[in-house]
């Protein structure tokens, strides 16, 4: 079964499978919130993933960096995991580098911070973003940093961009959208989506990446084909195979009660 | 003899050979339990801790703290002393010391859950209250909203507690809300099972095209 698994996956992904890809309205409210930024303002890409989920997490944070670059909106990444942080920077630079974008000037990284800091992070930094921040991933003072300047306090941040693969979601709505009305947006693992339902409806989240196929609608906005694009192919065979396999599953157990009966 | 780690193309043939033979390594456990999968998987464990103390020392602990010590800012050394409090939970004799930083921590965590409660919640109960008609709706709308406030009122008459749902007027409703949390759950189920299959071909992917560059 498990070949048969790698074998629907790995044969779209070989010879390629375009299906259409159709936009959901909470990816175009991501699209449109970036879009909306004032310019003179920072976004924060927030990072709360690491190498387990790069399949999910890492093509909606590269689609979001692509728009902001190609729209002209500065950017910071904060990263709460080690892996995360290493594999956004990386990111960064290489659609940075193709692009023509400069470190310091037109985006730039906060680095990696404890998890264990993100509440009382988020109670400081909207009074004061240097002193919270203090020092970007090279160890460069942020008072010192270009893209910084003019950058004190939330009213400063034109959006906060959390890709996440646990629930700390309710944690930016509560001390950062609740209190200054900071417009988020919302990039989970499919397995966390469904707590993202309840924001977006209220009006907490302006839209969400759902996973990888989030990433892949994105993409499909930004008409930029990425990972995500390639691979919603194969998701959607994937998914094909699990429905057969439930279908004949419960045809087998029905079908074996009768004949005990 | 180690000239070839600056070449960066040799490094990054290497780098990829690894971790395709550690994915492969890890993926063995679908076979059966075995030493290669175990090997890997305390690899994976122990470079991923050594490169969390590595980051955390290099992006937090020396420039934001260590440094402005170094740098006639002493007083930050009584952020050692008030972390190194938390150690004395292993101590019978010096338990309460470890209290008192435990205390002070439960207190501020409190402040900040009591004024996350409302940040989180109000929004949430204000757009629970969807309308049935007014301006600019559309049928569509409506049929939104109405669907949206007889599963919220199902599934609220489900979780009330406070008498048995022996007549037909409590207990439809909650059957009904019983039935729409089934399907949230199944919806939510569906949503991991695409999570998973996700991560799987995030690896078959780098497998195919960076290991073996036959994926297009």
């Amino acid at each position: 079964m498990y070949l048969l698994l790698a074998v629907v996956i790995a044969g779209p992904l070989i010879w390629g499978l375009d299906l259409p890809i159709l936009v959901s309205p909470a990816v175009r409210g991501v699209y449109d919130t970036v879009a909306k930024m004032p310019s003179d303002k920072l976004a924060i890409i927030v990072i709360y993933w690491g190498s387990g989920t790069t399949a999910e997490n890492q093509p909606q944070v590269e689609g979001l960096m692509r728009q902001m670059m190609m729209q002209g909106k500065k950017f910071t990444v904060l990263a709460f995991d080690p892996q995360g942080s290493q594999f956004s920077y990386d990111s960064a630079k290489r659609i940075s580098k193709e692009l023509k974008k400069t470190y310091g000037k037109d985006w730039l990284h906060f680095g990696y911070r404890p998890p264990a800091n993100l509440v009382p992070l988020q109670l400081s930094f909207p009074k004061n973003v240097i002193g919270a921040f203090e020092t970007d991933i090279n160890g460069t003072k942020l008072s010192e940093i270009p893209a910084m300047q003019g950058i004190k306090t939330i009213k400063d941040i034109g959006l906060i961009a959390d890709t996440t693969s646990v629930g700390e979601l309710d944690t930016w709505i509560a001390y950062v959208y609740g209190p200054y009305r900071t417009p988020i947006v919302y990039g989970p693992t499919a397995v966390i989506a469904p707590e993202g339902f309840n924001p977006l409806d209220a009006g907490q989240i302006k839209g969400m990446l759902t996973g990888m196929k989030g990433a892949a609608e994105y993409e499909h906005l930004l008409k930029c084909k990425g990972f995500a694009t390639r691979a919603a192919g194969s998701l959607s065979s994937s998914h094909l195979l699990i429905i057969l396999l439930i279908i004949a599953g419960n045809i087998g157990y029905v079908s074996s009660r009768r004949r005990r009966e | 003899m180690l000239d070839w780690l600056s070449n960066s193309h040799i490094t990054a043939n290497v780098t990829i050979w690894v971790a395709a033979v550690g994915t492969l390594a890890i993926y063995s456990i679908l076979y059966k339990e075995n030493p290669v999968y175990r090997m890997a998987e305390h690899v994976f464990i122990g470079a991923a801790t050594a490169y969390g103390v590595f980051v955390t020392w290099t992006q937090i602990l020396k420039p934001q703290w260590w440094d402005k010590i170094t740098h006639g800012e002493w007083y930050w050394m009584f952020a050692l002393i008030a972390g190194s409090m938390f150690y004395f939970i292993y101590s019978k004799k010096h338990v309460w010391i470890s209290r008192i930083i435990f205390g002070t921590l439960l207190g501020l965590i409190a402040g900040a859950a009591f004024k996350g409660f409302a940040g989180i919640n109000i929004d949430r109960i204000y757009a629970s209250f969807k309308p049935l008609h007014g301006a600019g709706m559309t049928p569509g709308d409506v049929a939104n909203n109405g669907v949206f406030i007889v599963v919220l009122l199902a599934v609220m008459a489900y979780f009330f507690f406070s008498f048995e749902h022996r007549s037909r007027l409590t207990s439809a409703p909650s059957k009904l809300g019983r039935w729409f949390l089934m399907f949230a759950f199944g919806a939510m189920f569906g949503s991991t099972v695409m999570a998973r299959m996700s991560l799987l071909i995030g690896r078959v992917y780098f497998l195919l095209h960076d290991w073996l560059g036959i994926a297009h």
